[in-house]
C-alpha cells in the first residue's frame, strides 16, 4: 500500500504470520493518508517494512530486513506514526518549516491555524476538539512553504489512550473519530498560536500577543532543524511576522479554545489576510 | 575582567532586545542591557570597564549600592552562564 506523509510517498509491506491484519490495520488508521491509485512506474520516496510475526525463530530471522518488527500490533501500530513522520520530516527538512504543532484549516477560506507547543499540551485533545468544525490538518507536525504560507496537511492517525492505564496508545484514523477532513482546499497560514496548557487555569481562555523576540524560544524549540536552515531566528520571525505575530492561549479546557481559533481565523480571513 | 563574544548560530534584535540562539541550541531573550552589553562584545577581547561605560551612557548610572561596573560584570557572567560570552577573571 502506499501512503503520503508530508507529500512524501511511502510504500508500506507488510511481512510475516500477521502480515494480513497487520496490513489491515494500517490502512485503517492511516485512511487519510492512503494514496488510492499509484501510477504505474512511481517510485516511491521511501519504502517500510514492518514484521508482525508470532513465531520468535522467524521473528529472529526476518527482523533484518525490516524498519519494524515485533510480535503484538498495537506496539507495532505505535511506533509506526513516530518512525513515518521522522522519515517524512527528515526527507523535507530543506523546503518546510515544520513546527510540533496542530493545525486546522477553515475548510471555506482556506486559512489556517498552527498551535504549537511540546508534547504533554494537549495537540491531540484539542485536534479532536477543533475539527468537528474546522479541518483537520495535523495533530503533530504543520509543515509550512515559506514562499507561500501554504500549509501542507498531514491528516495522520491520532495516538489516543482508550483505557485509563493503558500502556500503549491507541492509533485512530481522523475519519473514525469523525474530525473534518482538509478536502480540496488549500490552506494557508493565518495564525501562529503557541499552546500554554495549564490544568488549574481559571476563568476563560487567556489570549495574548507576543512580541516576536519572546516568541522565538518556544517557536524554536518546536521547529525542526532549525540549526540547518540558516539564520533561523530571522526566517521564523519574518514567518510570524506575516500572519500578525504569536498569540499565546493560557488554557484548561481544549474545548474552551473553539471560539478563539475560530475567531483568529476570522479576523485573519476579514482582514484579507 | 575581559570578555568576547563567543559564535552563535543566530541573533535577531527588535526593540532593544534580542533573542540570541547559542551553539548549544538553546534560545535566550535578553533584557536591552544584556543586548547593548553583547552588542558592545565582538570577537575580541574587551575589557568589562569598557562594557561598563557604553552601559552608563545608554541607561546612566545605576542607583543600586554596588556600581556599574560590578553590575555589568554580573550581567557579563550570566551571559557567559548562557554561552554567549568568554569571560577571562583578571
Amino acid at each position: 500500500m502506499r501512503l503520503e506523509a508530508l507529500e512524501v510517498a511511502f510504500d508500506v509491506i507488510c511481512a510475516g504470520s500477521g502480515a494480513e491484519v497487520l496490513a489491515d490495520a494500517v490502512e485503517e488508521a492511516w485512511d487519510t493518508c492512503l494514496v488510492g491509485a499509484v501510477e504505474p512506474g512511481a517510485e516511491p520516496d521511501e519504502t517500510v517494512t514492518l514484521l508482525l510475526e508470532d513465531d520468535h525463530e522467524r521473528l529472529a530471522l526476518l527482523a533484518e530486513d525490516s524498519q519494524l518488527f515485533g510480535s503484538d500490533l498495537p506496539t507495532l501500530m505505535d511506533r509506526l506514526s513516530p518512525m513515518i513522520t521522522r522519515l517524512a520530516v527528515t526527507s523535507r527538512r530543506d523546503d518546510l518549516v515544520m513546527v510540533h504543532a496542530c493545525a486546522v484549516g477553515d475548510p471555506e477560506t482556506g486559512a489556517a491555524a498552527v498551535l504549537f507547543g511540546p508534547s504533554g499540551t494537549g495537540k491531540t485533545t484539542l485536534a479532536r476538539a477543533l475539527c468537528a468544525d474546522l479541518a483537520y490538518l495535523s495533530d503533530e507536525t504543520a509543515a509550512i512553504v515559506e514562499d507561500d504560507l501554504r500549509v501542507v496537511p498531514y491528516p495522520k492517525p491520532l495516538s489516543i489512550i482508550v483505557s485509563p492505564g493503558d500502556e500503549l496508545k491507541e492509533q485512530v484514523s481522523p475519519t473514525r473519530l469523525g474530525l473534518r477532513a482538509a478536502g480540496g482546499t488549500t490552506y494557508r497560514l493565518r495564525a501562529l498560536v503557541q499552546l500554554c496548557r495549564e490544568p488549574d487555569h481559571e476563568g476563560g481562555v487567556a489570549l495574548e500577543q507576543l512580541s516576536v523576540v519572546d516568541a522565538l524560544p518556544e517557536l524554536v524549540s518546536q521547529t525542526s532543524y532549525t540549526r540547518q536552515m540558516g539564520r533561523p531566528l530571522h526566517r521564523l520571525a519574518a514567518l510570524a511576522g506575516r500572519v500578525g505575530g504569536v498569540h499565546r492561549v493560557t488554557y484548561a479546557e481544549a474545548a474552551a479554545l473553539r471560539p478563539v481559533v475560530r475567531g483568529l481565523l476570522d479576523e485573519a480571513s476579514g482582514s484579507g489576510g | 575582567m575581559r570578555a568576547r563574544r563567543r559564535a552563535v548560530v543566530d541573533v535577531y534584535v527588535e526593540e532593544g532586545r534580542a533573542a540570541v540562539y547559542s551553539e548549544q541550541g538553546m534560545v535566550v531573550v535578553l533584557s536591552e542591557l544584556a543586548t547593548l552589553a553583547w552588542t558592545v562584545l565582538g570577537d575580541d577581547w574587551l575589557p568589562a570597564d569598557s562594557v561598563s561605560q557604553a552601559l552608563v551612557e545608554e541607561f546612566g548610572t545605576p542607583a543600586a549600592e554596588d556600581g556599574a561596573l560590578a553590575l555589568t560584570e554580573q550581567a557579563l557572567r550570566t551571559l557567559a552562564e548562557h554561552a554567549l560570552v568568554e569571560l577571562e577573571e583578571a
